[in-house]
Formats: structure tokens, sequence, C-alpha cells
């Protein structure tokens, strides 16, 4: 059933996942046909010390330009690649990763976001295993100690509070997707695939244990990407609340481009709205701009179009954006809170967009 | 931080439960049974359905199951997910906190949801994306509310094919009870949708036969639409025939700005845009604004931009369809009930004729009498009218004094379209 090359790198890796006397050693458990395993553990990706998301020896933590939005979650991602592999530089599209290949993504909380250094409470690590018949996604749900993660391949819906950075007290209904939902935002056309590791989002300093990088340059001299230009003939994704990475308008569409593109890219689960909301889109009725909602339901509010131009308010898509009702809110899983710092960004650069709809 | 530990360690609970066994009497497929009771945990039932294989039956038996999460299904294809009758198991979303849909599916191919109701979901009660072979068998769609706070649309397949709808019922959706979007071969059949804005919409749609439903107190009865902005678009081969009709006067509840927002209640059928849809052999009666309509997108009044898109409806064929007591008063509360209720005192027997076109045609096309080819033949009918609502004069609108009422451009006959079928469709 395994042939070729992928023999070897899941062979070597079932071997290396077993617990022995000497440290784990990261393992693509699951890569195989069968399933996910039923712990966290069984990567040796990451564990959780002091209240700290760790990474193993050879795993690499990384962050996003503009990442996608979940109730205000703090995230520590993490990529391994089976050792003696890498990724071949794209530079307009996600990265094609090596079978093999470990994404972790770890959710946690604060109890209150206003106390610097505050520890975190760990929810769960989604882990995305790229498999010898595709990628394939779970989310491992922290215990109470902090010790382990366990799949819960069901998903479901946690009730907790945190106070905001505001001082706020927010209390989501915090959604550890199923492995169905995964496919959700991760499925486009039927494929499961990767969403965040692009080169425009990893074109950024993160501080490594060892001294800050860049992170396409620190992946590059760890050998896991091939063919990188250095990082300033790289594109870069504004960081959407970074007024010193870019204007109001791209700074709007780094974040739509982030957290609106996976299903709104004309072959992702929205293709049958029509609504494009691609960074590259350029067509402004694709983006929206005075284009009639479809099969928006209640949630067109009464409103003509997805985006009038000066008019936020009269905008379905800032609306949607919004609103926190699980039949109107968008994206459609993964968010029961207002993002408001990206409402208000998204509302300024509609409200500055000149012209009119019919 | 106290709060988060206490839910979390409820949320590692384990996984396997009593009430999730593996036979059951509705499990009647070769492939594996995954049997749930009514006390099974909503993230085990979940679980069951995200992690899907090949040929597996989900069987649900009689009972009322709650969720706070949507079902959303995983990738194995010739799926069954069954309940013990509509009347018997129920799947209740009224705490629904995630999701649009209360069921959701892509991309797999037969996939069939049999004998369960769904009830009170957010959005759509269930959607179906891409999935190749789709049937939905017996079911019930409801929302307790049955106003604008309902979800859009009870069943909703979209860019789906080999899609069949049959023996379901449907009441309550906001936008339509049976919506089938962009999809190819259809068959909606046995049906009996009541209480929403449109009974059943075949949208943007190749090949439907829609027969033997009963469409009775919605806003509208059945609608064939063809909208721009879209995957695929130019909606054709359509058939509706043998359906009841019956007194859709229900009020529009359709939130503002939604595209049947604008349909008037009263209306029994139309087809806008589309071409080769043949309507034949329906029982219309009692629409209180019109009984069948053939309109263009220009009436909608929505602007679009779409250059492949053709606003106008083109070789339609109607014939042979009963009709009685429609028209008698249209929804003044819409702008085209309004427009045509200006026109009583003018229409023959002082009701709204039972055959409208509202008269718009392609400037592109040659002139001539009947320019977009619509064969008429409705002996049954007290009236067949060009409404030349392209004359109105919107500042002095009646619509009696535009009207000409002559079946004669309109006497053609049309080749019957072919039935649909595809293997594996019983008939």
């Amino acid at each position: 059933m395994l042939r070729g090359p992928v023999v070897a790198v899941v062979l070597a890796l079932a071997a290396c996942g077993e617990q022995g006397t000497g440290p784990l050693v990261p393992s693509a458990a699951g890569a195989d046909t069968g399933g996910m395993p039923a712990t966290l553990s069984a990567f040796a990706m990451v564990s959780i010390q002091n209240a700290a998301v760790v990474p193993n020896a050879g795993v690499l933590p990384y962050d996003l330009n503009t990442p996608l939005f979940s109730d205000y979650a703090v995230k520590y991602r993490t990529v391994w690649l089976p050792p003696g592999t890498s990724a071949p530089y794209v530079a307009d599209d996600r990265l094609e990763l090596p079978v093999g290949t470990v994404f972790t993504k770890s959710f946690g909380f604060p109890a209150d976001f206003r106390v610097q250094g505050a520890p975190v409470k760990w929810v769960e690590t989604r882990v995305l295993v790229h498999g010898v018949d595709g990628w394939k996604g779970a989310s491992y749900v922290w215990d109470d100690a902090q010790e382990e993660a366990t799949l819960l391949a069901g998903g479901e819906i946690l009730d907790f509070s945190f106070i905001d950075a505001s001082g706020t007290t927010q209390s989501p209904s915090y959604l550890v997707p199923s492995t169905a939902e995964c496919q959700k935002c991760h499925a486009n056309d039927g494929t499961m695939i990767t969403l965040g590791p692009r080169a425009d989002q990893l074109n950024r300093d993160f501080a490594y244990a060892d001294g800050t990088d860049n992170e396409l340059a620190r992946w590059t001299s760890l050998g896991i990407l091939s063919g990188a230009p250095t990082p300033d003939q790289a594109p870069r994704l504004p960081v959407f609340d970074d007024p010193s990475t870019g204007d109001v308008p791209s700074r709007a569409r780094a974040y739509l481009q982030a957290n609106c593109s996976y299903c709104h890219d004309g072959t992702g689960e929205a293709r049958t709205s029509g609504l494009v909301l691609l960074g590259t889109e350029m067509d402004p009725y694709a983006l929206g701009v005075c284009k009639p909602p479809v099969a928006a339901g209640k949630a067109a509010q009464g409103e003509k179009y997805d985006i009038v131009p000066g008019h936020p308010e009269q905008s379905i898509l800032v609306y949607r954006m919004t609103s926190t009702e699980p039949s109107i809110a968008m994206p459609e899983l993964g968010r029961s809170l207002e993002h408001v710092e990206a409402v208000a960004l998204v509302t300024q650069w509609v409200a500055a967009m000149t012209g009119s709809c019919p | 931080m106290a709060a988060v530990a206490t839910v979390l360690g409820g949320a590692c609970g384990g996984s396997s439960s009593a009430c999730i066994g593996s036979s059951s009497p509705l499990c009647t497929g070769s492939g594996r049974c995954v049997a749930i009771a009514s006390c099974a945990k909503e993230s085990d039932i979940a679980n069951a359905l995200a992690s899907d294989a090949d040929g597996d039956t989900v069987a649900f038996a009689a009972g009322t199951y709650e969720f706070n999460n949507q079902l959303a299904l995983g990738t194995g294809n010739g799926v069954t997910v069954i309940g013990a009758g509509a009347d018997q198991t129920t799947l209740d979303f009224h705490g629904q906190q995630a999701g649009e849909d209360g069921i959701f599916a892509q991309s797999v191919s037969n996939l069939t949801l049999q004998g369960f109701t769904i009830k009170d979901t957010p959005g759509n009660g269930v959607k179906a994306l891409g999935v190749t072979g789709i049937s939905f068998l017996s079911l019930g769609v409801t929302w307790t509310a049955q106003d604008s706070t309902d979800g859009a649309y009870g069943l909703y397949p979209v860019q789906s094919s080999q899609v069949l709808i049959d023996g379901c019922t449907i009441s309550g959706a906001s936008d339509s009870g049976v919506y089938v979007g962009q999809s190819q071969q259809i068959v909606v059949r046995h049906n009996e949708v009541f209480g929403n804005v449109s009974g059943i919409e075949i949208e943007n749609s190749f090949f439907a036969d829609v027969h033997d439903n009963n469409s009775h107190d919605n806003t509208a009865g059945i609608l064939v639409f063809d909208l721009p902005g879209l995957q695929q678009e130019g909606g054709h081969d359509v058939r509706v025939f043998n359906n009841t009709i019956h007194q859709n006067n229900t009020a529009n509840f359709a939130v503002k700005s939604d595209i049947v927002s604008v349909v008037p209640g009263g209306t029994g059928f139309f087809v806008m845009a589309n071409h080769d849809v043949e309507v034949f052999g329906n029982t219309i009666d009692g629409n209180k604004t019109a009984g069948a309509g053939i309109i263009s997108y220009a009436l909608a009044q929505q602007a679009f931009t779409d250059p492949s898109y053709y606003e106008w409806p083109k070789t339609i064929s109607l014939h042979d369809n009963t009709y009685s007591n429609n028209g008698t008063l249209p929804d003044a509360l819409s702008q085209v009930g309004l427009l045509l209720s200006t026109g009583m005192a003018e229409y023959p027997d002082m009701h709204v004729p039972d055959v409208l076109w509202d008269g718009i045609v392609d400037p592109a096309l040659p002139a001539g009498t009947d320019p977009l080819g619509l064969c008429i033949h409705e002996p049954g009918a007290s009236a067949v009218c060009n409404m030349h609502f392209d004359q109105i004069d919107m500042n002095n609108p009646d619509a009696g004094k535009t009207m000409v009422c002559d079946p004669a451009p309109f006497a053609c006959t049309l080749p019957a379209l072919s039935p649909v079928t595809w293997a594996g469709l019983s008939p």
C-alpha cells in the first residue's frame, strides 16, 4: 500500500514515536492511512511546562503576520518536518510541505489579558499531519493538570470566561472543532490544505530561544525551506493591527485574506456565494462592492449589498463580522465573540471608500 | 482560570458510550452500523458522523436529540443517516451556538438522509455542498417560530448532482423550504411544503423534475429562478408537473433584500430567466396574487454586472395546468403585487389573469410576436396576458391599461423535455 520514499518516512516515524528510556522524538503519528492517535503526546511535538507550550527538540515555533481570530485565544504554533526533508519556496501561495510534516497550534487563555505574563490555561492543541493520503486534522483537549491532551474527534463547545484587555469579562462559546469541522475551513473543493504557512505570513521576526530571526531566514538556515529569497525580496502580509506595516486598506485586506479567504477564494466552501476575499482579488464586485448577497437569508439584515462604499453601517460584510448570532456571524466557525479591533479596521476601510451603489 | 479548568475537566469524558452501539433494526446496508440511542452525548454523536467510513449507517433511535453545535459529516462515501421516522426521531438545534446549518456535508458521494426531523436550526436545516448523489427521504424540517428568525432553507443542496428530495415535509423556512441551487440532475417529488416564504425553489440548476408535490400556504408555491454572479448560471431543462400549488397566501416574511423578499404573497408559480422549462398538469388554485408567471430578472429590479448572465426567460412551455380562484386580491405590500392590483377593474372576470408574462424582451432578439419562444397552451386559464411591464408608466401605473390578453402569440409547441433520471434512481 505504501510506496517509495513515503514508506521510509512513515516507518522511521513509527519507530521514533515509541516511548523508550530516552527523550521523546517527534513523530508524524497518524501519517499512515489509519486514524489519528488518541493522545497528543504520541506526536511528541509539544508539552506544557509552567503554563507555557514548550516545543520538543527539533520542533520549530512560528508566528504569522495576521493570524486567524479565535475568540481572542493566545496561540502557539509549531512546525516539524521529517529529518532531511524540506519545502520549496512559493512566493504567492501556501507552502507545499512534504509528507510527514506536522503542524500544531495550541489555543489558550489567561484569566486576565491585562496582566502581563499571566499564566495561560491551554484549552486545546490542533494538529495537522501531512499523511500519505493527504492532510488530516484533529483537536486534542488538555486535561485539567495540563499534562496530556486527548483526541476529541466529535468536537465540543466550551463555556468559560476571561477578562479581556479592556477589562471586560468575555464569555465565549468556544468551539473545539470536530474532525469534520476541521474540513469546513481546511478543505478546499474536497482536499484538506494548510492555511497559515505562506511566505507572506512567515516573513516576520520571531524571538527564538537563541535570538530573534526572520522566520523565512530561520526556516532556510534549518534546511526546511529551500529556494527562498532574502526576506526583503519576499512578500510580507501587513499586520492588521500595526499601522507601521501598511495603510488601512492593505491591513483590512490582509485581515480578510487571513480570516475569510479560506472559504471565500472561489473554490472553498463559500464558492457558491460569488464573494471572493483573497488579498489578490482586484474586481470590486467579487470583493463585495455593490454585490447583492446570494443565499445570506436573514444575515442580509435588510441591506442590499455586501459592501456599500462609504457606508459600513449598510454593508452586510461589516454586519456579519460584528454579529455573534450563529446563522449570521462570519467566519461561520470559531468566532463567538466580536473581534472589536478588526471590525474597527474594516469599518474604517469601508467608510473611506468612494463611489456609490445603484 | 477556575472556570476554564472546570469545563475542561468535563470535556475529557470517555468517548465510548453505552448509548452508541453497533446494531439497529434501522441498519439495512452491508456496511458498519452505528446505532445511537437518545442518551448519547452530543460529542459522541458528532464523532460518529465526523469519523464516518464508506458505507456506514448512522441510525438514530426514536427520541429527541439536542445539539449546541452543527453536525458535520466526514469524508465517508455511501453513508446513510437514518432515524426511526420523521415523527419519531427529532434532532433539535434550538440551542445551537456554532455553525449555520444543522447538518452539513460536502464533497462526498451517495449520501442518504432519511426518516428524522430537524428542528429550529439557526440557519439552514441541511446544507450539502458539492455532493454527488444525495437523497433526502421522508425528512421533516421545521421551525417553532415560523417567522423571519427562522433559518433560510430547509433542505439546501448546492453545487450537487443526482439530488433526490422525496417524501419530506418542510415548514417555516424564512427563504425556501426546498432550495436546490447550482445543481444538476434533480428530482423533487412527493413533498409537502407549507408556511415557508417559498415552498420549492430551483435556482441556477440544470435538469430538474419537480412533480407530485403539495406546496400550500407559503408566500409562493414553486419558483424556478436564475440569478447573476454565480458559478453555475443559465438554468435550464426544468420540468414542473402534477404538483398541487394551493393557497400560497402567507404574507412574505423574508428579510428585506433577500431576493425572495420581493415575491408577492399569493404567488402560485413563476419562472424567472432560465430556458427550456416545461410546466404542465399542475393544479394551481387559490393563490391571491397570481397563478403562473413568466418573468425577467429585470422585474426584480436588482442591478448586476455579470456579462455572462442572461436575464430573460426563453423557450418556456406552459400547458394543461388547472387554474381556479387565483389573482383575487394581489399582495399590495409588494411592488409587483401593487402594480398588478392597479388593473383589477380591467382584468377579465375582475381578477388577475391566471397566466402572466411581464412582456420584457431581450432587445438583441429580432422583433416578433413571440421573440422569447414562450409557448402557452392553457385552456383552463382565465386568460393569458402580456402585461407589458416594459411599457408601463411608473408615474401613473395601471397594469390593466398596458396588458394584452391574447393566447395567439404563444400558440406554439415545444418538444417535451426528457425525464430526469440517473443510474440507481428509483421510479
